[in-house]
C-alpha cells in the first residue's frame, strides 16, 4: 500500500512537470527551472505562472475532487458504478452554469457562472441531504439522485433549444465540453479551496462507509448513522463537484474510473480509496490535460471532457476486464 | 440484573402489529428465540438492536433506556449478526472482523491483537487473508459471526445465524454461541432448528402471533402446550417432531 502511495504522490509530480513543459511552446527542464525563477527569458516565465500553473493546478485539483467523490459515493452507494454523475449534482452544476451562460450573466460578471454552477450543486444536494435521513433506504437516495440528474439534463436541453442564436448555443455546447485552458489564480482561488473542504468531508466520511459495506442496520450497531454518513458525503461531493464543474465544465469519468484503477493496490475497503482516488483522479485528469494540448493545433481545440471520455471509456472497459478476479 | 429488558413492547411495521405487549428480561447465557415464520422473531430482535422503533413500552440495556442511548453507547453494549447479512465489498477476513472494533477507537495493534484473537477463536485463522467471497456459506457465517464477537459486547443478538447451513457447519455455529454465552455474555438467538436450539440453549423463548406464549428450560418449552400450538405440531423435549401426534390445524387457525 506504501508502495502504491509512492508511486501515486511520484506519477502527480511527474505528470506537473510534463504538464508544465507541454503545450504550443514546449518548454526544456532547464528553461522550466529558469522560467520559474524568472532568470530566464520572461515570456517562459509568463507562460509558466499565467497559463500552465494554474491550468495544471486546476486539472490536477479538480481531477482530486472527482476521484475522491467517486469513491466516496461508491462506498456510500454500495455500487462501482456510483461516480458524482450518478446524484444529479454534476448535471444540476451544469444546469446552473448554462443558465448564467444564457442570461448573460456570465459576460457581465465574472462570478456569475461559478456561482450559478455551484447554486445548481447545491440545490441538487439540498433535495439529496433531505433525503438521506437514517430511515431511508439508500435505493431511495439514488432514485433522487437518477431523478434529479433527469431534470437537470432536461433543462439545460430546453436552455439550448431556446438559445437565440448559434453563438449562444455554441458557447453553452463547448461549455459543457469542459476545460481548464485560460484559467487563472482567480479560478484557482474559488475552485481548490472549495475541493479541499470536499475532499475533508468525504475523508472524514471513510469509517462510516467502510461500515455501510456491512448494510445500513450492522453499521447502525457499529455506532454509524447512515443519515449523517450521506450528508457528509453530499456535502462533500457538492464542494468537490460544485467547484470543479464551476470553473471547467462538465468532465465524465474520471469519478468513475479513479477508484476503480486504485482498488486492486489498496484493497476494496470504501473508506480507504477516498485518498487514493483523490491522487489517481488528479493524475488522470492531468494526463488529459496534457493529452489535449498534444492534439490540440492551431484550428484544432480538443475539450478536456471529450477527451477524458475517449480515452476514460476504453480505459475503463480494460480496467474492468483485467480486474475481474478483484472481485471475488 | 438483566442485561437487556423489554417491558411492554409493542412494534408495528406499517401500521401492522407485529410484537404485542412483550416483556422479556435477558441475562447471561445462550438464550434461544423459537418460533413459527412470521411470529416476530426477527422484528425482537432488531428492536432490542434499536433498529426498530418501539410503538409502546421500553427496551432498556443494562437497565439504561434504549432510546436515551446514543449509536456508539449501544454498539459499546451491543452486537448484532442480521440474517443473510450482506458483504458489499470483497474485503479481506481480517478487514471484514476488524470493522467490528474499529468504533472502539483502539490503536492498529490493539484492534491487530483482537481480531487475531477472535479469529483462533472461531477457527477461522487461516482464512484471514482470504477475500469473504470466495467462502463457503459456514465459513462466511462464522466470519459474520466473529466480526460481531471481536468488539466483545455484553450482549450478542443474532437472528438465524444457521440458516441455510448444514448441519456440522449448524452445530459449529450454535457450539461457537454456547462458549460466548459461558463466558458470561447474553445470547439471543433465533433459531428455526428445533433439536439444534434443545441441545445448545440453556433458556428457550417462544413467540407466537407476536407474543411470547412460552418461556423456560428447553424441554419443558418444547414439549409444552404453547410450542404445540404454535407449530401445529407436537414436538418431543428434545426438538423432534412427534409425526404420530400431528394436529389437524393449527390451533390459532
Amino acid at each position: 500500500m506504501r508502495r502504491a502511495t509512492g508511486f501515486l504522490i511520484i506519477a502527480a509530480l511527474t505528470l506537473f512537470i510534463a504538464s508544465m513543459l507541454t503545450g504550443a511552446l514546449w518548454l526544456s527542464p532547464a528553461q522550466f527551472w529558469a522560467a520559474l525563477w524568472h532568470t530566464g527569458d520572461p515570456v517562459h516565465s509568463m507562460i509558466i505562472w499565467h497559463i500552465r500553473l494554474p491550468r495544471t493546478l486546476l486539472a490536477f485539483f479538480i481531477g482530486a475532487g472527482l476521484g475522491a467523490s467517486g469513491a466516496a459515493l461508491q462506498g456510500y452507494l454500495r455500487n462501482p458504478l456510483a461516480d458524482p454523475g450518478i446524484v444529479g449534482i454534476s448535471a444540476s452544476a451544469s444546469l446552473g452554469a448554462v443558465a448564467a451562460l444564457y442570461f448573460g450573466l456570465a459576460a457581465h460578471y465574472f462570478w456569475a457562472l461559478p456561482l450559478a454552477a455551484m447554486g445548481g450543486a447545491g440545490l441538487a444536494a439540498l433535495v439529496l441531504i433531505r433525503l438521506a435521513r437514517d430511515d431511508t433506504p439508500v435505493t431511495h437516495v439514488i432514485l433522487g439522485g437518477v431523478a434529479l440528474s433527469s431534470l437537470a439534463v432536461s433543462l439545460t436541453a430546453l436552455l439550448m433549444n431556446l438559445s437565440p442564436n448559434p453563438w449562444a448555443l455554441s458557447e453553452i455546447a463547448y461549455w459543457l465540453m469542459g476545460s481548464v485552458a485560460d484559467r487563472g489564480f482567480s479560478d484557482l482561488g474559488f475552485a481548490v479551496p472549495l475541493i479541499l473542504v470536499g475532499i475533508t468531508l468525504l475523508w472524514r466520511s471513510g469509517p462510516a462507509l467502510d461500515a455501510l459495506g456491512l448494510g445500513e442496520d450492522t453499521a447502525r450497531t457499529l455506532g454509524v448513522s447512515p443519515g449523517k454518513a450521506g450528508r457528509l458525503v453530499v456535502l462533500g461531493t457538492l464542494c468537490c463537484v460544485g467547484a470543479g464543474v464551476a470553473v471547467s465544465g462538465a468532465i465524465g469519468f474520471v469519478g468513475l474510473a479513479a477508484p476503480h484503477l486504485v482498488r486492486p493496490f489498496f484493497g476494496a475497503m470504501p473508506g480507504r480509496l477516498i485518498l487514493p482516488s483523490a491522487l489517481a483522479g488528479g493524475c488522470l485528469l492531468l494526463l488529459a490535460d496534457i493529452v489535449v494540448r498534444l492534439l490540440s493545433g492551431p484550428g484544432t481545440m480538443l475539450y478536456l471532457g471529450v477527451v477524458t471520455a475517449l480515452l476514460g471509456a476504453p480505459f475503463f472497459l480494460y480496467l474492468i476486464w483485467t480486474q475481474r478476479r478483484v472481485w471475488v | 440484573m438483566s442485561v437487556l429488558r423489554f417491558d411492554h413492547a409493542y412494534v408495528a411495521l406499517r401500521d401492522h402489529p407485529v410484537l404485542h405487549d412483550v416483556s422479556l428480561a435477558l441475562t447471561p447465557g445462550l438464550t434461544g428465540l423459537i418460533g413459527p415464520n412470521g411470529s416476530g422473531k426477527s422484528t425482537l430482535i432488531r428492536a432490542a438492536a434499536g433498529l426498530l422503533p418501539l410503538q409502546k413500552g421500553a427496551v432498556f440495556i443494562q437497565e439504561n433506556d434504549l432510546t436515551a442511548l446514543t449509536l456508539r453507547a449501544r454498539a459499546d453494549t451491543i452486537s448484532y449478526l442480521p440474517q443473510n447479512g450482506p458483504v458489499h465489498w470483497p474485503l479481506r477476513v481480517d478487514e471484514l472482523v476488524a470493522l467490528g472494533c474499529t468504533h472502539l477507537g483502539k490503536s492498529k495493534t490493539e484492534i491487530d491483537e483482537m481480531v487475531a484473537e477472535t479469529l483462533d477463536a472461531c477457527a477461522i485463522a487461516g482464512f484471514a487473508a482470504r477475500s469473504v467471497n470466495t467462502l463457503s456459506g459456514g465459513e462466511r457465517q462464522r466470519v459474520l459471526l466473529a466480526r460481531a464477537l471481536v468488539a466483545n459486547t455484553p450482549v450478542l443478538l443474532a437472528d438465524e445465524p444457521t440458516a441455510a447451513l448444514d448441519p456440522w457447519q449448524q452445530h459449529q455455529i450454535m457450539g461457537l454461541l454456547a462458549n460466548v454465552a459461558a463466558k458470561g455474555k447474553a445470547v439471543l438467538c433465533a433459531v428455526h432448528d428445533l433439536p439444534l436450539a434443545a441441545r445448545y440453549c440453556r433458556r428457550l423463548v417462544l413467540l407466537d402471533g407476536g407474543k411470547i406464549t412460552d418461556d423456560g428450560a428447553p424441554k419443558t418449552v418444547l414439549a409444552g402446550k404453547a410450542a404445540c400450538n404454535a407449530y401445529g405440531l407436537r414436538i418431543s423435549a428434545k426438538g423432534h417432531v412427534d409425526e404420530k401426534g400431528l394436529p389437524e390445524a393449527r390451533a390459532h387457525d
